[in-house]
């Protein structure tokens, strides 16, 4: 039952249509554009993936000539792009109305943005993700004229919460969100790939620099800070050069000398250690002494931490980590590794150079820069340990 | 072999309380013998809370993480219940089914665990109740329980005595656990060293006073004290250290005033959050500047923010006496503490002090008068200022051979008796001759059971009403002492109608408690229109109020004479600007939720015609998705 229905039979009243006031809100353009929700006051219908949808519509658009307007509220927000037009967290529900009513489409989760627009009959892509459709659908909207999209229950229901681990959402996939938006508008769709997996890392950038021979990484003007990788290559006159270009941060699974913390301090932006049997609480209490941010991990088993526990406890939590393996990508066995594409945010610099994964250092294949592109995967251990920083694509046939 | 399962229901083990210092070092102790299945079932800590991993031990917290079960929880106003659940009443059944420990063992103040006696599971395995009583007469609850406690340790024994006056002699002294190992006799010349680093001079005679900034800590008669001993004395140099939080209880520096000490004669440590080291100097104000760091950050210790144990050794290798005067307590561990690092104790010679007095202990005692606690009628003592500083002057003038005669006898007698090692071997070997359990934990059921239409006879007293409610509304037993009770007593007290907080107990029966807030709607619909007003309500989301604005017109066409009003949430109103079939739009308040509130009942007239409350069935619960299969026989739209 719709949710307006369920209202309709508590109060014995008819259904009409919604009424909003429409208040005025300024434009730069004309009616030519889209609107698009990439964020809303729950978590669980924050879609992670826009920029993969918008990297596939926006050159579309453009050939068009139609523009894109953000609504919706400013938290979670996370689209940088300046051909879209941002109203987010500036509208309110009259002022939603009105660009709604200017625009030629709705995309975006059910919102009370998608049900304004039903009642205006606009075309509409819907995203539904914790709730039952048929509770939150467009009411008043003709058929031909919506795309609702489902995510991947797996055979489960719909959670109904506002907090989703993982999000439901997030399962639908960025060019099935870009074909639905392009056929409405009646523009033809061409995409050479389709999702196989998206990892639950890679919406965020990292970069990881290993280091060795004093070579530095010159921060990219992205909002990342390098994450100097001690645990690859324990290298400390290199941490120290980097430190002296950049703030850091520091993954390490051997003590480091305590005479780099007096210089270093205040450039180590968080720590973290990794525990094994030999570690030892003495570094960890370094650590506290310098007032440095740090956290510990440990891939060992939770029956081999917990002795452990005992000398690391006033120092707070040790957090269980497993290597990932190629076993555990586990749509593997479906397909072809040769029709097998990647693309990551992640990236590892190593001797002056961008490498978009660890096995592309040993192949020499580095990268102009670090925006994401489409690469095929290399079949490698450490490829694999970083699967979850991948979105994982299939070529069509 | 199965290790045996023990369930330690006390502080969380790294909370810097005495029932949490307690917990972890036994734990720790217990943890290292590799003989037992340990969990910290962890009072006031949440379910979430991340730090419960830290532990090698397994920790879990006594209040729910899940939202729903967090506001079920909270909707219980009653000051007993809310209690309860802190201390873990709350989750502690559903935590005994889920874990089904051989062994049970409840370390807390008494009436954060005398819940646990009643539960039916308590004497069908091995309960223990380790508690902390201070005063007398003994808590009549707590003798109440003692034929139900096969295994009742109690933290100081001059509680043990009155049980066994009282033919319970069972009732056993098991000390709180102290990690020797933490508190040392540092050298002459380390601490000597540490004492220079400080500013302190060789020939400063230090008073310290570990101690909780609380009413019971007796400061002002110390303060008195030290005034009459520096005016026997006046050419001594001497400081008083206050180890405690000066932002809570008694205000030290007023009453210095008062007893017209110079205010730097009072040193105390401060702690730095950022980089941990301590200083002592004399209090000038919280968030005071660390030299090592640069930066205001200087606090003075608190339960929140506290030194390490082995600071706190250094801290009081500082002092050449250690003072303790206080009304009562459990075990007052500072006064061990002080011990165990060579330190001469004068401690106030009641309550567990009077153990802390006995022959042996190397204890100077403190003499005292009796007062009574208002309120409860405890006997509580107030040291004599006379005595302390008579006591002092003993002390100070005390050759160093027979001072530290007298601090080596203490700290034997502290290591004796309260020591991990002496504690530890106790509990071990309690626990290795102990059965495992075979009480089946999966029949464990919720006993408690809630009777909104219990009749209450016309008890004449107060007291003897509320307990009769309690018990049989509520299924609770409680008396006199407990905080419901109090709160209740004081209600009346107050003019509070009897039938009101009748009404409160059914009504937190039949629903799990709501406030019973003021409320003066007629004010804000005034009386133009009374007899003609329909109200709809939807307190939550834009988008619910946006899609009940396709209702509006249908209801004005059914009730074409009536005003129609919409509460809502002030967040949500602006989707009602304008709208032309609304009269007006007005806050929504709890109390809407009852539809009789608003249409009336008996007496009270209520305030619409017809109260529309269409949000009970998909915002208070879920009544309507029905997997999107459900259908409608009949057509509700135009």
């Amino acid at each position: 039952m719709h949710l307006i229905e369920s209202y309709a039979l508590n109060s014995g009243a008819k259904i009409d249509k919604p009424y909003i006031y429409d208040k005025f809100f300024p434009l730069s353009f004309g009616n030519d554009f889209i609107v698009i929700q990439p964020s809303s006051e729950l978590k669980s219908k924050r879609y992670k993936y826009w920029d993969e949808v918008l990297d596939i519509l926006i050159p579309k658009l453009k050939e068009e000539d139609i523009k894109i307007v953000l609504v919706g509220p400013q938290k979670g927000m996370t689209i940088n792009d300046p051909y879209c037009y941002t109203t987010c967290g500036q509208a309110n529900p009259n002022q939603l109305s009105y660009i709604i009513e200017k625009s030629a489409l709705y995309v975006g989760p059910d919102s009370l943005a998608s049900h304004i627009a039903s009642s205006e009959n606009k075309k509409m892509v819907v995203m539904f993700s914790i709730a039952t459709p048929s509770s939150c659908e467009p009411y008043w909207s003709d058929e031909n004229k919506v795309i609702s999209l489902i995510p991947n229950m797996k055979g489960g229901k719909y959670s109904y919460s506002s907090n989703e681990i993982p999000s439901k959402i997030d399962t639908i996939n960025p060019e099935k969100i870009a074909e639905s938006v392009l056929s409405l508008l009646g523009i033809e769709f061409e995409y050479d790939f389709e999702t196989v997996y998206i990892g639950n890392l890679y919406h965020e950038p990292y970069l990881d620099h290993i280091p060795i021979d004093n070579k530095t990484i010159t921060v990219p003007k992205v909002n990342v800070v390098p994450n100097v990788r001690m645990d690859l290559n324990f290298d400390e006159q290199a941490l120290h050069a980097q430190l002296l270009t950049s703030p850091a941060c520091v993954t390490t699974s051997e003590a480091i000398d305590n005479a780099l913390f007096n210089v270093h301090k205040n450039g180590i932006e968080k720590l973290t250690y990794i525990i094994d049997k030999d570690g030892s609480s003495d570094f960890v209490r370094t650590l506290h002494s310098h007032m440095i941010k740090y956290n510990m991990i440990s891939y060992l088993s939770e029956e081999e931490i917990s002795p452990l526990k005992e000398q690391y406890m006033d120092y707070g939590i040790i957090t269980h980590k497993k290597k990932l393996t190629k076993k555990d990508f586990k749509q593997i066995n479906s397909i072809k590794l040769s029709d097998l594409y990647f693309k990551s945010r992640k990236s590892y610099s190593h001797g002056g150079k961008i490498y978009p994964s660890r096995p592309h250092i040993e192949e020499g294949e580095a990268s102009k820069s670090i925006k994401p592109r489409v690469l095929p995967v290399i079949d490698h251990e450490d490829f694999w340990e970083d699967q979850e920083h991948f979105y994982f694509l299939k070529k069509k046939a | 072999m199965k290790k045996k399962k023990i369930l330690f229901h006390s502080d969380f083990s790294l909370a810097k309380t005495g029932f949490g210092r307690n917990c972890r070092a036994l734990l720790s102790y217990l943890y290292k013998t590799n003989k037992y299945d340990i969990v910290n079932y962890c009072c006031g800590t949440s379910e979430a809370s991340p730090d419960l991993t830290r532990t090698p031990w397994k920790s879990i917290g006594c209040l729910p993480s899940d939202a729903a079960e967090l506001s079920k929880m909270n909707s219980n106003k009653d000051p007993q219940f809310q209690r309860d659940a802190n201390y873990g009443a709350y989750m502690l059944d559903k935590t005994m089914a889920r874990e089904k420990p051989d062994i049970y063992i409840a370390v807390q103040d008494i009436w954060g665990v005398e819940y646990a006696t009643k539960k039916p599971w308590f004497d069908k395995i091995t309960s223990v109740i380790w508690t902390t009583l201070d005063s007398l007469p003994i808590y009549p609850n707590a003798i109440k329980m003692a034929p139900k406690v096969k295994n009742y340790w109690i933290w100081s024994s001059f509680a043990t005595k009155k049980f066994h006056e009282l033919k319970h002699t069972h009732v056993k002294t098991m000390h709180g656990a102290i990690d020797e190992s933490s508190f040392t006799r540092l050298t002459n010349d380390l601490r000597l060293k540490h004492r220079n680093a400080q500013g302190i001079t060789d020939d400063t005679f230090v008073i310290g006073f570990v101690f909780r900034n609380q009413l019971r800590k007796s400061v002002p008669n110390l303060l008195e004290g030290y005034s009459l001993f520096k005016k026997k004395n006046p050419d001594i140099k001497a400081r008083l250290l206050f180890h405690t939080h000066w932002k809570e209880g008694w205000n030290i520096h007023r009453l210095a005033d008062e007893y017209k000490i110079d205010k730097s004669e009072i040193l105390t440590t401060y702690i730095c959050r950022a980089c941990r080291k301590y200083e002592i100097k004399e209090y000038k104000g919280q968030d005071q500047r660390c030299e090592k760091c640069d930066q205001k950050t200087l606090v003075t210790p608190s339960v929140a923010c506290g030194v390490t144990e082995q600071q706190l050794s250094e801290i009081y290798n500082l002092m050449d006496a250690y003072c303790h005067p206080f009304t009562s307590g459990g075990q007052e561990i500072p006064i061990q503490e002080a011990k165990l690092s060579g330190v001469v104790t004068l401690v106030t010679s009641y309550s567990c002090g009077e153990e802390s007095c006995e022959e042996g202990s190397g204890t100077v005692p403190l003499d005292w008068a009796e007062y009574r606690e208002h309120g409860t009628e405890f006997r509580k003592a107030s040291t004599l200022p006379s005595s302390i500083a008579e006591k002092l002057d003993y002390v100070f003038k005390l050759d160093p051979k027979e001072k530290f005669n007298l601090s080596e006898t203490g700290r034997k007698w502290a290591l004796d008796n309260f020591s991990l090692t002496s504690v530890g071997k106790q509990v071990e070997d309690f626990l290795d001759s102990c059965e495992p359990t075979k009480f089946d934990f999966s029949k464990l059921e919720e006993k408690r059971s809630f009777n909104q239409h219990a009749a209450v006879p016309d008890i004449e007293d107060n007291s003897e009403w509320l307990i009769y409610m309690y018990k049989h509304i509520l299924d609770m037993e409680v008396d006199g002492n407990d905080q419901g009770h109090k709160y209740w007593t004081q209600q009346l007290s107050n003019g509070q109608q009897r039938q009101n907080i009748e009404n409160y107990f059914r009504k937190v029966a039949s629903e799990g408690g709501s406030e019973n807030k003021e409320l003066k709607l007629s004010e804000i619909l005034g009386n133009e229109d009374e007899g003609k007003r329909i109200i709809y309500v939807m307190p939550d989301s834009e988008v619910d109020v946006f899609l009940s604005t396709a209702l509006f017109k249908s209801l004005k066409e059914l009730y074409p004479d009536c005003n129609l009003y919409v509460a809502t949430k002030k967040e949500n109103q602006s989707v009602l600007d304008m709208n032309p079939h609304v009269h007006a739009v007005i806050d929504y308040i709890d109390e809407m939720d009852d539809a009789l509130w608003l249409e009336g009942r008996k007496d009270h007239k209520g305030f619409f015609e017809i109260g529309f409350l269409p949000y009970v069935n998909t915002q208070r619960t879920s009544n309507y998705s029905r997997n999107g299969k459900d259908k409608i026989a009949f057509d509700i739209t135009y």
